[in-house]
Protein backbone atom coordinates (compact mmCIF):
# COMPACT_ATOMS: atom_id res chain seq x y z
CA UNK A 1 0.00 0.00 0.00
CA UNK A 2 1.33 3.59 -0.91
CA UNK A 3 2.49 5.68 2.38
CA UNK A 4 0.06 8.48 1.24
CA UNK A 5 -3.25 5.90 0.48
CA UNK A 6 -2.30 4.21 3.86
CA UNK A 7 -1.94 7.88 5.87
CA UNK A 8 -5.43 8.41 3.96
CA UNK A 9 -6.66 5.28 5.50
CA UNK A 10 -5.45 5.51 9.25
CA UNK A 11 -7.52 9.11 8.97
CA UNK A 12 -10.72 8.01 7.78
CA UNK A 13 -10.44 4.76 9.82
CA UNK A 14 -9.89 6.86 12.76
CA UNK A 15 -13.00 8.71 12.13
CA UNK A 16 -14.76 5.85 11.47
CA UNK A 17 -13.76 3.94 14.68
CA UNK A 18 -15.23 7.27 16.72
CA UNK A 19 -15.72 5.35 19.98
CA UNK A 20 -12.18 3.72 20.11
CA UNK A 21 -10.37 6.89 18.84
CA UNK A 22 -12.40 9.19 21.36
CA UNK A 23 -11.57 6.19 24.12
CA UNK A 24 -8.13 6.97 23.22
CA UNK A 25 -8.21 10.60 23.10
CA UNK A 26 -9.29 10.83 26.24
CA UNK A 27 -6.87 8.12 27.87
CA UNK A 28 -3.58 9.85 26.30
CA UNK A 29 -5.08 13.19 27.56
CA UNK A 30 -5.69 11.72 30.88
CA UNK A 31 -2.36 10.18 31.43
CA UNK A 32 -0.18 13.24 30.12
CA UNK A 33 -2.65 15.34 32.48
CA UNK A 34 -2.27 13.50 35.19
CA UNK A 35 1.93 13.33 34.42
CA UNK A 36 2.27 17.12 33.76
CA UNK A 37 0.30 17.90 37.11
CA UNK A 38 2.07 15.26 39.59
CA UNK A 39 5.35 14.64 37.80
CA UNK A 40 5.32 17.92 36.97
CA UNK A 41 4.97 19.15 40.53
CA UNK A 42 7.84 17.14 41.44
CA UNK A 43 9.82 18.34 39.08
CA UNK A 44 9.18 21.88 39.82
CA UNK A 45 10.20 21.00 43.81
CA UNK A 46 13.25 19.72 42.19
CA UNK A 47 13.89 22.58 40.24
CA UNK A 48 13.27 25.06 43.29
CA UNK A 49 15.24 22.86 45.51
CA UNK A 50 18.44 22.82 43.26
CA UNK A 51 18.20 26.33 42.89
CA UNK A 52 18.25 26.83 46.37
CA UNK A 53 21.46 24.83 46.73
CA UNK A 54 22.81 26.60 43.72
CA UNK A 55 22.73 29.96 45.24
CA UNK A 56 25.80 31.93 46.17
CA UNK A 57 25.04 31.43 49.49
CA UNK A 58 25.11 27.65 49.64
CA UNK A 59 28.07 28.31 47.75
CA UNK A 60 30.22 30.33 50.47
CA UNK A 61 33.03 29.19 52.08
CA UNK A 62 33.99 31.97 55.06
CA UNK A 63 37.41 31.69 56.31
CA UNK A 64 38.04 34.34 59.60
CA UNK A 65 41.41 35.02 61.09
CA UNK A 66 40.40 35.35 64.87
CA UNK A 67 44.09 35.28 66.37
CA UNK A 68 45.37 37.80 63.95
CA UNK A 69 47.41 35.65 62.46
CA UNK A 70 48.03 37.45 59.58
CA UNK A 71 47.14 34.41 57.27
CA UNK A 72 44.62 36.18 54.99
CA UNK A 73 47.79 38.39 53.45
CA UNK A 74 46.96 39.52 49.87
CA UNK A 75 49.55 37.06 48.76
CA UNK A 76 46.84 34.57 50.07
CA UNK A 77 43.76 36.14 48.65
CA UNK A 78 45.79 35.96 45.21
CA UNK A 79 46.68 32.19 45.71
CA UNK A 80 42.94 31.71 46.75
CA UNK A 81 41.76 32.94 43.65
CA UNK A 82 43.83 30.56 41.43
CA UNK A 83 41.91 27.62 43.03
CA UNK A 84 39.77 25.73 40.11
CA UNK A 85 36.72 25.59 41.60
CA UNK A 86 36.50 29.72 43.23
CA UNK A 87 33.88 31.65 41.13
CA UNK A 88 34.89 34.63 43.37
CA UNK A 89 37.14 35.78 46.19
CA UNK A 90 36.64 38.77 48.15
CA UNK A 91 38.32 39.82 50.86
CA UNK A 92 37.29 42.08 53.65
CA UNK A 93 39.95 44.08 56.41
CA UNK A 94 39.27 44.95 59.72
CA UNK A 95 36.44 47.47 60.24
CA UNK A 96 37.32 50.75 61.82
CA UNK A 97 34.59 53.49 62.31
CA UNK A 98 34.38 56.56 59.90
CA UNK A 99 32.13 59.95 60.36
CA UNK A 100 31.18 62.45 58.07
CA UNK A 101 34.55 65.13 58.02
CA UNK A 102 32.43 67.87 57.47
CA UNK A 103 30.31 67.32 60.69
CA UNK A 104 33.36 67.00 63.26
CA UNK A 105 32.94 65.28 66.61
CA UNK A 106 29.69 63.79 67.40
CA UNK A 107 28.81 62.69 64.07
CA UNK A 108 27.12 59.43 63.56
CA UNK A 109 29.80 56.38 62.71
CA UNK A 110 29.99 53.93 60.19
CA UNK A 111 32.14 51.22 59.82
CA UNK A 112 34.76 51.27 56.79
CA UNK A 113 35.92 48.29 55.40
CA UNK A 114 38.99 47.52 53.01
CA UNK A 115 37.64 45.03 50.42
CA UNK A 116 40.15 43.30 48.12
CA UNK A 117 40.12 40.51 46.13
CA UNK A 118 37.22 40.23 43.11
CA UNK A 119 36.16 43.24 44.17
CA UNK A 120 33.47 43.26 40.95
CA UNK A 121 31.96 39.65 42.90
CA UNK A 122 31.25 41.67 46.16
CA UNK A 123 30.08 44.79 45.00
CA UNK A 124 28.08 46.77 41.76
CA UNK A 125 28.56 50.59 41.65
CA UNK A 126 25.12 52.42 42.22
CA UNK A 127 26.52 56.35 41.45
CA UNK A 128 29.31 57.81 40.94
CA UNK A 129 32.77 56.02 39.87
CA UNK A 130 35.20 53.33 41.34
CA UNK A 131 37.52 54.52 43.56
CA UNK A 132 41.71 54.54 42.11
CA UNK A 133 43.36 51.26 43.26
CA UNK A 134 45.86 52.71 46.15
CA UNK A 135 44.04 55.86 46.83
CA UNK A 136 42.21 57.23 49.90
CA UNK A 137 38.86 57.14 48.17
CA UNK A 138 35.38 54.78 49.52
CA UNK A 139 32.49 53.89 47.91
CA UNK A 140 28.85 54.21 50.57
CA UNK A 141 25.66 52.00 50.47
CA UNK A 142 22.91 53.83 50.59
CA UNK A 143 22.50 53.52 54.25
CA UNK A 144 25.40 54.36 54.98
CA UNK A 145 24.87 57.68 53.16
CA UNK A 146 21.55 58.52 55.37
CA UNK A 147 23.69 57.48 58.14
CA UNK A 148 26.54 59.78 56.77
CA UNK A 149 24.52 62.79 56.38
CA UNK A 150 25.24 63.03 53.14
CA UNK A 151 22.51 64.36 50.56
CA UNK A 152 24.89 62.91 47.33
CA UNK A 153 27.35 60.37 47.23
CA UNK A 154 30.09 62.56 47.62
CA UNK A 155 32.12 64.20 50.53
CA UNK A 156 34.60 63.21 52.99
CA UNK A 157 34.70 60.80 55.43
CA UNK A 158 37.20 60.60 59.02
CA UNK A 159 38.44 57.70 60.18
CA UNK A 160 39.31 57.25 63.64
CA UNK A 161 42.65 57.36 63.02
CA UNK A 162 42.16 61.07 61.55
CA UNK A 163 42.52 59.75 57.91
CA UNK A 164 40.46 61.54 55.31
CA UNK A 165 38.83 59.51 52.49
CA UNK A 166 37.05 60.89 49.79
CA UNK A 167 33.46 59.56 49.03
CA UNK A 168 33.57 59.16 45.31
CA UNK A 169 30.62 57.04 44.72
CA UNK A 170 27.32 54.57 46.09
CA UNK A 171 27.61 50.80 46.00
CA UNK A 172 24.87 48.01 46.47
CA UNK A 173 26.23 44.98 47.82
CA UNK A 174 26.29 41.36 45.41
CA UNK A 175 25.03 38.58 47.54
CA UNK A 176 26.18 36.70 50.14
CA UNK A 177 27.89 40.07 50.59
CA UNK A 178 25.09 41.66 52.18
CA UNK A 179 26.21 42.66 55.21
CA UNK A 180 28.36 45.36 53.65
CA UNK A 181 25.07 47.13 53.34
CA UNK A 182 25.38 50.20 56.00
CA UNK A 183 28.94 50.53 55.65
CA UNK A 184 31.57 51.98 53.67
CA UNK A 185 34.14 50.93 51.31
CA UNK A 186 37.52 51.04 50.54
CA UNK A 187 39.18 49.41 47.70
CA UNK A 188 42.78 48.51 47.68
CA UNK A 189 43.96 45.46 45.39
CA UNK A 190 46.76 45.16 48.08
CA UNK A 191 46.46 46.29 51.67
CA UNK A 192 49.13 46.63 53.79
CA UNK A 193 47.24 45.12 56.42
CA UNK A 194 46.30 41.78 56.70
CA UNK A 195 42.31 40.71 55.66
CA UNK A 196 40.16 39.50 58.51
CA UNK A 197 38.06 37.22 56.66
CA UNK A 198 38.01 36.24 52.82
CA UNK A 199 35.07 34.46 51.34
CA UNK A 200 35.65 32.23 48.44
CA UNK A 201 32.44 31.55 46.40
CA UNK A 202 32.43 28.08 45.16
CA UNK A 203 31.46 27.73 41.48
CA UNK A 204 29.06 24.82 42.37
CA UNK A 205 27.39 23.46 45.83
CA UNK A 206 29.01 19.99 45.09
CA UNK A 207 32.75 22.35 44.88
CA UNK A 208 32.46 23.46 48.24
CA UNK A 209 33.89 20.71 49.78
CA UNK A 210 37.28 20.28 47.89
CA UNK A 211 37.14 24.36 47.76
CA UNK A 212 37.39 24.34 51.93
CA UNK A 213 39.95 21.39 52.05
CA UNK A 214 42.72 23.33 49.50
CA UNK A 215 42.15 26.88 51.20
CA UNK A 216 42.85 25.49 53.98
CA UNK A 217 45.64 23.14 52.84
CA UNK A 218 47.22 26.63 51.37
CA UNK A 219 46.87 29.03 54.04
CA UNK A 220 46.35 26.87 57.56
CA UNK A 221 48.20 23.94 58.16
CA UNK A 222 47.52 23.72 61.71
CA UNK A 223 43.75 23.12 62.32
CA UNK A 224 42.47 25.92 64.37
CA UNK A 225 44.61 28.72 62.84
CA UNK A 226 41.61 30.05 60.98
CA UNK A 227 37.86 29.96 61.51
CA UNK A 228 35.95 28.23 58.59
CA UNK A 229 32.16 28.57 58.06
CA UNK A 230 31.14 27.30 55.17
CA UNK A 231 27.76 25.15 53.02
CA UNK A 232 29.24 21.84 53.08
CA UNK A 233 26.90 20.13 55.55
CA UNK A 234 24.45 21.43 53.57
CA UNK A 235 26.28 20.33 49.77
CA UNK A 236 26.55 16.81 51.68
CA UNK A 237 22.84 16.74 52.22
CA UNK A 238 21.59 18.61 49.15
CA UNK A 239 22.48 15.53 47.11
CA UNK A 240 19.92 13.33 48.67
CA UNK A 241 16.76 15.26 48.56
CA UNK A 242 17.58 16.11 44.83
CA UNK A 243 17.87 12.43 44.19
CA UNK A 244 15.47 11.06 46.07
CA UNK A 245 13.02 13.42 44.91
CA UNK A 246 14.38 12.65 40.90
CA UNK A 247 13.85 8.73 41.52
CA UNK A 248 10.45 9.53 43.18
CA UNK A 249 9.12 11.51 39.84
CA UNK A 250 10.88 9.14 37.42
CA UNK A 251 9.12 6.37 39.32
CA UNK A 252 5.98 8.20 39.03
CA UNK A 253 5.96 8.98 35.58
CA UNK A 254 6.25 5.51 34.67
CA UNK A 255 3.55 4.23 36.71
CA UNK A 256 1.59 6.82 35.49
CA UNK A 257 2.79 6.10 31.52
CA UNK A 258 2.25 2.28 32.49
CA UNK A 259 -1.21 2.77 33.01
CA UNK A 260 -1.88 4.82 30.53
CA UNK A 261 -0.79 2.16 28.28
CA UNK A 262 -2.84 -0.49 29.86
CA UNK A 263 -5.98 1.22 28.97
CA UNK A 264 -4.51 2.04 25.43
CA UNK A 265 -4.00 -1.73 25.14
CA UNK A 266 -7.47 -2.77 26.44
CA UNK A 267 -8.83 0.45 24.49
CA UNK A 268 -7.30 -1.17 20.91
CA UNK A 269 -7.45 -4.53 21.73
CA UNK A 270 -11.40 -4.52 22.33
CA UNK A 271 -11.70 -2.31 19.42
CA UNK A 272 -9.77 -5.07 17.20
CA UNK A 273 -12.21 -7.56 18.41
CA UNK A 274 -14.87 -5.71 17.98
CA UNK A 275 -13.88 -5.27 14.59
CA UNK A 276 -12.82 -8.10 13.60
CA UNK A 277 -15.00 -8.57 10.25
CA UNK A 278 -13.44 -5.42 9.12
CA UNK A 279 -10.07 -6.27 9.68
CA UNK A 280 -10.30 -9.67 8.35
CA UNK A 281 -11.84 -8.67 5.07
CA UNK A 282 -9.33 -6.47 4.72
CA UNK A 283 -6.92 -9.09 4.68
CA UNK A 284 -8.78 -11.10 2.29
CA UNK A 285 -8.99 -8.43 0.01
CA UNK A 286 -4.83 -8.14 0.06
CA UNK A 287 -3.50 -6.02 3.07
CA UNK A 288 -0.36 -7.03 4.47
CA UNK A 289 0.36 -7.70 8.09
CA UNK A 290 2.96 -4.61 8.13
CA UNK A 291 0.58 -2.78 6.54
CA UNK A 292 -2.34 -3.69 8.84
CA UNK A 293 -0.54 -3.51 11.90
CA UNK A 294 0.27 0.23 11.14
CA UNK A 295 -3.22 0.85 10.12
CA UNK A 296 -4.51 0.05 13.37
CA UNK A 297 -1.04 1.11 15.69
CA UNK A 298 -1.73 4.46 13.71
CA UNK A 299 -5.19 4.99 13.67
CA UNK A 300 -4.84 4.60 17.76
CA UNK A 301 -1.37 6.92 17.72
CA UNK A 302 -3.39 9.63 15.91
CA UNK A 303 -6.30 10.70 18.24
CA UNK A 304 -4.24 10.02 21.13
CA UNK A 305 -1.47 12.49 19.74
CA UNK A 306 -4.52 14.84 19.80
CA UNK A 307 -5.57 14.00 23.52
CA UNK A 308 -1.62 14.41 24.76
CA UNK A 309 -1.61 18.10 23.01
CA UNK A 310 -4.92 19.31 24.31
CA UNK A 311 -3.68 17.84 27.91
CA UNK A 312 -0.32 19.56 27.55
CA UNK A 313 -2.00 22.72 26.41
CA UNK A 314 -4.63 22.10 29.29
CA UNK A 315 -1.94 21.34 31.81
CA UNK A 316 0.47 24.43 31.12
CA UNK A 317 -3.02 26.58 31.60
CA UNK A 318 -3.98 25.07 35.15
CA UNK A 319 0.04 25.34 35.98
CA UNK A 320 0.04 29.12 34.93
CA UNK A 321 -3.30 29.79 37.12
CA UNK A 322 -1.79 27.66 40.41
CA UNK A 323 1.73 28.93 39.72
CA UNK A 324 3.51 26.08 39.20
CA UNK A 325 6.32 26.40 37.24
CA UNK A 326 5.99 23.66 34.67
CA UNK A 327 8.01 24.75 32.20
CA UNK A 328 6.69 24.20 28.09
CA UNK A 329 9.44 21.63 26.96
CA UNK A 330 8.38 19.49 30.39
CA UNK A 331 4.88 19.62 29.41
CA UNK A 332 5.62 18.85 25.32
CA UNK A 333 7.81 16.21 26.17
CA UNK A 334 5.46 14.54 28.56
CA UNK A 335 2.93 14.95 25.51
CA UNK A 336 5.89 13.20 23.12
CA UNK A 337 6.01 10.54 25.70
CA UNK A 338 2.18 9.64 26.31
CA UNK A 339 1.59 9.61 22.48
CA UNK A 340 4.58 7.61 22.50
CA UNK A 341 3.48 5.41 24.76
CA UNK A 342 0.10 5.04 23.11
CA UNK A 343 1.97 4.01 19.83
CA UNK A 344 3.84 1.09 21.38
CA UNK A 345 0.52 -0.07 23.51
CA UNK A 346 -1.65 -0.39 20.20
CA UNK A 347 1.11 -2.52 18.87
CA UNK A 348 0.28 -5.73 20.60
CA UNK A 349 -3.57 -5.84 19.80
CA UNK A 350 -2.35 -4.64 16.15
CA UNK A 351 -0.38 -7.90 15.90
CA UNK A 352 -2.82 -10.06 17.23
CA UNK A 353 -5.43 -8.75 14.38
CA UNK A 354 -2.56 -8.84 11.64
CA UNK A 355 -1.90 -12.56 12.82
CA UNK A 356 -5.75 -13.49 13.70
CA UNK A 357 -6.89 -16.15 10.93
CA UNK A 358 -8.98 -14.02 8.55
CA UNK A 359 -10.94 -17.18 7.25
CA UNK A 360 -12.12 -18.13 10.92
CA UNK A 361 -13.28 -14.34 11.40
CA UNK A 362 -14.94 -14.03 8.15
CA UNK A 363 -16.70 -17.29 8.83
CA UNK A 364 -17.84 -16.64 12.25
CA UNK A 365 -21.07 -14.73 12.68
CA UNK B 1 -6.23 -11.56 -18.12
CA UNK B 2 -5.75 -15.18 -18.60
CA UNK B 3 -4.27 -16.56 -15.52
CA UNK B 4 -4.24 -20.42 -14.72
CA UNK B 5 -5.40 -21.59 -11.20
CA UNK B 6 -4.54 -25.20 -10.62
CA UNK B 7 -4.21 -27.24 -7.46
CA UNK B 8 -1.86 -30.28 -6.93
CA UNK B 9 -2.45 -32.83 -4.57
CA UNK B 10 -3.85 -30.92 -2.73
CA UNK B 11 -4.97 -32.31 1.05
CA UNK B 12 -6.02 -29.94 4.21
CA UNK B 13 -7.07 -30.59 7.43
CA UNK B 14 -8.18 -27.84 10.33
CA UNK B 15 -5.92 -27.42 13.24
CA UNK B 16 -8.09 -29.23 16.01
CA UNK B 17 -10.27 -31.59 12.90
CA UNK B 18 -9.19 -35.03 12.13
CA UNK B 19 -11.11 -35.08 8.83
CA UNK B 20 -8.95 -34.13 5.78
CA UNK B 21 -10.42 -32.51 3.12
CA UNK B 22 -9.79 -32.86 -0.61
CA UNK B 23 -8.01 -36.17 -0.60
CA UNK B 24 -5.45 -34.87 -2.74
CA UNK B 25 -7.28 -32.95 -5.64
CA UNK B 26 -5.81 -32.62 -8.62
CA UNK B 27 -7.53 -29.91 -10.97
CA UNK B 28 -7.10 -27.06 -13.50
CA UNK B 29 -9.69 -23.98 -13.61
CA UNK B 30 -9.59 -22.71 -16.66
CA UNK B 31 -9.84 -18.90 -18.10
CA UNK B 32 -13.19 -18.18 -19.52
CA UNK B 33 -14.82 -20.96 -17.94
CA UNK B 34 -17.46 -20.27 -14.66
CA UNK B 35 -16.71 -23.38 -12.21
CA UNK B 36 -18.90 -24.14 -9.81
CA UNK B 37 -17.84 -26.60 -6.31
CA UNK B 38 -20.20 -27.95 -4.64
CA UNK B 39 -21.18 -30.89 -2.71
CA UNK B 40 -22.48 -31.90 0.80
CA UNK B 41 -21.86 -29.55 3.80
CA UNK B 42 -18.94 -30.19 5.26
CA UNK B 43 -17.14 -31.75 2.66
CA UNK B 44 -15.40 -28.20 2.37
CA UNK B 45 -16.80 -26.19 -0.43
CA UNK B 46 -16.00 -22.84 1.36
CA UNK B 47 -12.81 -24.24 2.46
CA UNK B 48 -11.46 -24.69 -0.71
CA UNK B 49 -12.33 -21.41 -2.44
CA UNK B 50 -10.19 -19.89 1.31
CA UNK B 51 -7.43 -22.40 0.17
CA UNK B 52 -7.47 -21.38 -3.71
CA UNK B 53 -7.60 -17.53 -2.19
CA UNK B 54 -4.22 -18.48 -0.38
CA UNK B 55 -5.88 -17.39 2.63
CA UNK B 56 -5.41 -21.20 4.23
CA UNK B 57 -2.19 -23.16 3.35
CA UNK B 58 -2.57 -26.46 2.33
CA UNK B 59 -1.91 -29.25 4.47
CA UNK B 60 -0.39 -31.08 1.44
CA UNK B 61 0.13 -30.37 -2.10
CA UNK B 62 -0.38 -26.90 -3.69
CA UNK B 63 -1.98 -23.95 -4.89
CA UNK B 64 -0.51 -22.79 -8.21
CA UNK B 65 -1.21 -19.54 -10.05
CA UNK B 66 0.42 -19.18 -13.24
CA UNK B 67 2.07 -22.34 -12.90
CA UNK B 68 3.93 -20.63 -9.32
CA UNK B 69 3.36 -22.46 -6.27
CA UNK B 70 1.71 -19.54 -4.95
CA UNK B 71 0.29 -21.41 -1.54
CA UNK B 72 4.03 -21.59 -0.38
CA UNK B 73 4.85 -18.35 -0.53
CA UNK B 74 5.62 -16.02 2.26
CA UNK B 75 2.64 -14.28 3.68
CA UNK B 76 3.54 -10.81 2.20
CA UNK B 77 3.76 -11.83 -1.80
CA UNK B 78 -0.05 -14.06 -0.88
CA UNK B 79 -1.25 -10.86 -0.12
CA UNK B 80 -0.05 -9.09 -2.72
CA UNK B 81 -1.26 -11.85 -5.02
CA UNK B 82 -4.78 -11.63 -3.18
CA UNK B 83 -4.65 -7.74 -3.99
CA UNK B 84 -4.13 -8.09 -8.12
CA UNK B 85 -4.71 -10.99 -9.28
CA UNK B 86 -7.64 -12.00 -7.10
CA UNK B 87 -11.19 -11.10 -6.66
CA UNK B 88 -13.45 -12.16 -3.82
CA UNK B 89 -17.21 -12.00 -3.66
CA UNK B 90 -18.95 -12.85 -0.67
CA UNK B 91 -21.94 -14.07 0.84
CA UNK B 92 -23.08 -10.96 2.63
CA UNK B 93 -20.84 -8.71 0.28
CA UNK B 94 -18.87 -7.48 3.22
CA UNK B 95 -19.15 -3.97 2.81
CA UNK B 96 -17.58 -1.55 5.37
CA UNK B 97 -20.83 0.56 6.74
CA UNK B 98 -18.44 3.54 7.46
CA UNK B 99 -17.23 3.94 3.76
CA UNK B 100 -19.10 5.17 0.82
CA UNK B 101 -19.82 2.79 -1.72
CA UNK B 102 -16.94 4.48 -4.24
CA UNK B 103 -14.42 3.73 -1.35
CA UNK B 104 -15.30 0.14 -0.61
CA UNK B 105 -15.45 -0.63 -4.51
CA UNK B 106 -11.22 1.11 -4.33
CA UNK B 107 -10.33 -0.90 -1.19
CA UNK B 108 -8.51 -3.76 -3.15
CA UNK B 109 -6.66 -1.18 -5.51
CA UNK B 110 -5.35 0.41 -3.01
CA UNK B 111 -4.08 -3.08 -0.90
CA UNK B 112 -2.61 -3.49 -4.77
CA UNK B 113 -0.71 -0.88 -4.37
CA UNK B 114 -2.84 1.65 -6.34
CA UNK B 115 -3.84 4.86 -6.29
CA UNK B 116 -7.02 6.42 -5.29
CA UNK B 117 -7.17 9.61 -7.84
CA UNK B 118 -6.02 6.66 -10.83
CA UNK B 119 -8.81 4.04 -9.81
CA UNK B 120 -11.64 6.42 -9.49
CA UNK B 121 -11.91 6.42 -13.04
CA UNK B 122 -11.95 2.51 -12.92
CA UNK B 123 -14.67 2.34 -10.27
CA UNK B 124 -17.02 4.89 -12.14
CA UNK B 125 -16.92 2.91 -15.16
CA UNK B 126 -17.75 -0.52 -12.90
CA UNK B 127 -20.47 1.39 -11.20
CA UNK B 128 -21.80 2.07 -13.85
CA UNK B 129 -22.09 -1.03 -16.00
CA UNK B 130 -23.46 -2.38 -12.47
CA UNK B 131 -26.03 0.53 -12.64
CA UNK B 132 -24.76 1.71 -9.59
CA UNK B 133 -23.37 4.91 -11.08
CA UNK B 134 -25.74 7.42 -8.97
CA UNK B 135 -25.48 5.31 -5.79
CA UNK B 136 -21.14 6.06 -5.74
CA UNK B 137 -21.62 8.30 -2.73
CA UNK B 138 -23.87 6.48 -0.58
CA UNK B 139 -23.25 4.26 2.08
CA UNK B 140 -24.26 0.12 2.25
CA UNK B 141 -27.03 0.89 4.37
CA UNK B 142 -28.39 3.17 2.19
CA UNK B 143 -28.77 0.55 -0.98
CA UNK B 144 -30.53 -2.80 -1.04
CA UNK B 145 -29.06 -6.34 -0.72
CA UNK B 146 -29.02 -6.69 -4.53
CA UNK B 147 -27.12 -3.89 -5.10
CA UNK B 148 -24.80 -4.89 -2.21
CA UNK B 149 -23.78 -7.74 -3.78
CA UNK B 150 -23.41 -6.25 -7.41
CA UNK B 151 -21.19 -2.77 -5.32
CA UNK B 152 -19.13 -6.70 -3.56
CA UNK B 153 -18.65 -7.82 -7.55
CA UNK B 154 -17.59 -4.21 -8.63
CA UNK B 155 -14.69 -4.36 -6.04
CA UNK B 156 -13.73 -7.77 -7.05
CA UNK B 157 -13.30 -6.00 -10.11
CA UNK B 158 -11.47 -3.01 -9.67
CA UNK B 159 -8.06 -4.21 -10.01
CA UNK B 160 -8.66 -6.37 -13.30
CA UNK B 161 -7.74 -9.37 -11.70
CA UNK B 162 -7.62 -12.74 -13.50
CA UNK B 163 -9.76 -14.84 -10.62
CA UNK B 164 -12.51 -14.74 -9.05
CA UNK B 165 -13.67 -16.47 -5.92
CA UNK B 166 -17.23 -16.07 -5.18
CA UNK B 167 -18.34 -17.50 -1.64
CA UNK B 168 -22.10 -18.78 -1.98
CA UNK B 169 -23.21 -15.18 -3.72
CA UNK B 170 -26.44 -15.60 -4.21
CA UNK B 171 -27.19 -17.19 -0.69
CA UNK B 172 -29.19 -14.39 0.31
CA UNK B 173 -30.41 -12.79 -2.68
CA UNK B 174 -33.89 -12.83 -4.73
CA UNK B 175 -34.31 -15.03 -7.50
CA UNK B 176 -34.26 -11.46 -9.91
CA UNK B 177 -30.73 -10.44 -8.24
CA UNK B 178 -29.70 -13.80 -8.16
CA UNK B 179 -30.00 -14.16 -11.95
CA UNK B 180 -27.83 -10.74 -12.00
CA UNK B 181 -25.23 -11.35 -10.03
CA UNK B 182 -24.84 -14.53 -12.16
CA UNK B 183 -24.67 -12.48 -15.54
CA UNK B 184 -21.77 -10.85 -14.05
CA UNK B 185 -19.66 -13.83 -12.91
CA UNK B 186 -20.53 -14.80 -16.47
CA UNK B 187 -19.79 -11.93 -17.97
CA UNK B 188 -16.12 -11.89 -16.11
CA UNK B 189 -15.69 -15.26 -17.25
CA UNK B 190 -16.66 -14.27 -20.74
CA UNK B 191 -13.44 -11.27 -20.49
CA UNK B 192 -10.94 -14.54 -20.19
CA UNK B 193 -11.21 -15.00 -15.87
CA UNK B 194 -11.19 -17.77 -14.03
CA UNK B 195 -14.54 -17.97 -11.86
CA UNK B 196 -14.83 -20.15 -8.87
CA UNK B 197 -18.14 -20.08 -6.81
CA UNK B 198 -18.62 -22.52 -4.11
CA UNK B 199 -22.23 -23.22 -4.10
CA UNK B 200 -25.24 -25.41 -2.84
CA UNK B 201 -27.51 -23.89 -5.36
CA UNK B 202 -28.87 -26.35 -7.94
CA UNK B 203 -29.57 -22.74 -10.19
CA UNK B 204 -26.09 -21.48 -10.11
CA UNK B 205 -24.56 -25.58 -10.55
CA UNK B 206 -27.18 -25.46 -13.07
CA UNK B 207 -24.92 -22.25 -14.99
CA UNK B 208 -21.93 -23.18 -14.59
CA UNK B 209 -19.57 -24.02 -17.09
CA UNK B 210 -18.25 -27.00 -15.48
CA UNK B 211 -18.81 -28.60 -12.11
CA UNK B 212 -16.33 -30.02 -9.27
CA UNK B 213 -18.16 -31.64 -6.95
CA UNK B 214 -16.30 -32.69 -3.58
Amino acid sequence: MRVGELAREVCASAIAARVSSVLALLVSAATCLAALLTVGQQAAAEQRLAQEFARPAARTLTLTDDNNSSLLSSAAVDTLRSLDHAERVVALGTPRDASNGALGEGATRVSLIVVSGDVDGGITLAAGRMPSPGAAEVLVSATAQTKLGLAVPSGVVETTDHRQWSVVGRFVPLTPFEQLEGQIVAIDPSPADANREVRIVADSVASVSGTQAAALAILAPNPGDLAVQSAVAAAATSASPTAQLTAFGRSLLLLILGAGAFFIAVVVLADVLIHRRDLGRRRTLGITRADLVTLVALRTTLPSALGAALAAGAGLAVAAARSLPIPPEFAFSVAALATITAAVAAVPPALLAAWRDPVAVMRTP
Amino acid sequence: MNHELSVRDLRFRYRRSAQELFDGLNHTFRPGVVTALTGESGRGKSTLLYVLGLLLTPTAGAVLVDGERASELPDRRRSSLRATRFGFVFQDSELDPARTIVDSVIEPGLYGGGRRALLRARVEELLERFGLGERADHRPGQISGGQAQRVALARALVGSPGIILADEPTGNLDPVNAANVLDALDDAAAEGRVVVIATHDPVVVGRAGEVLRL
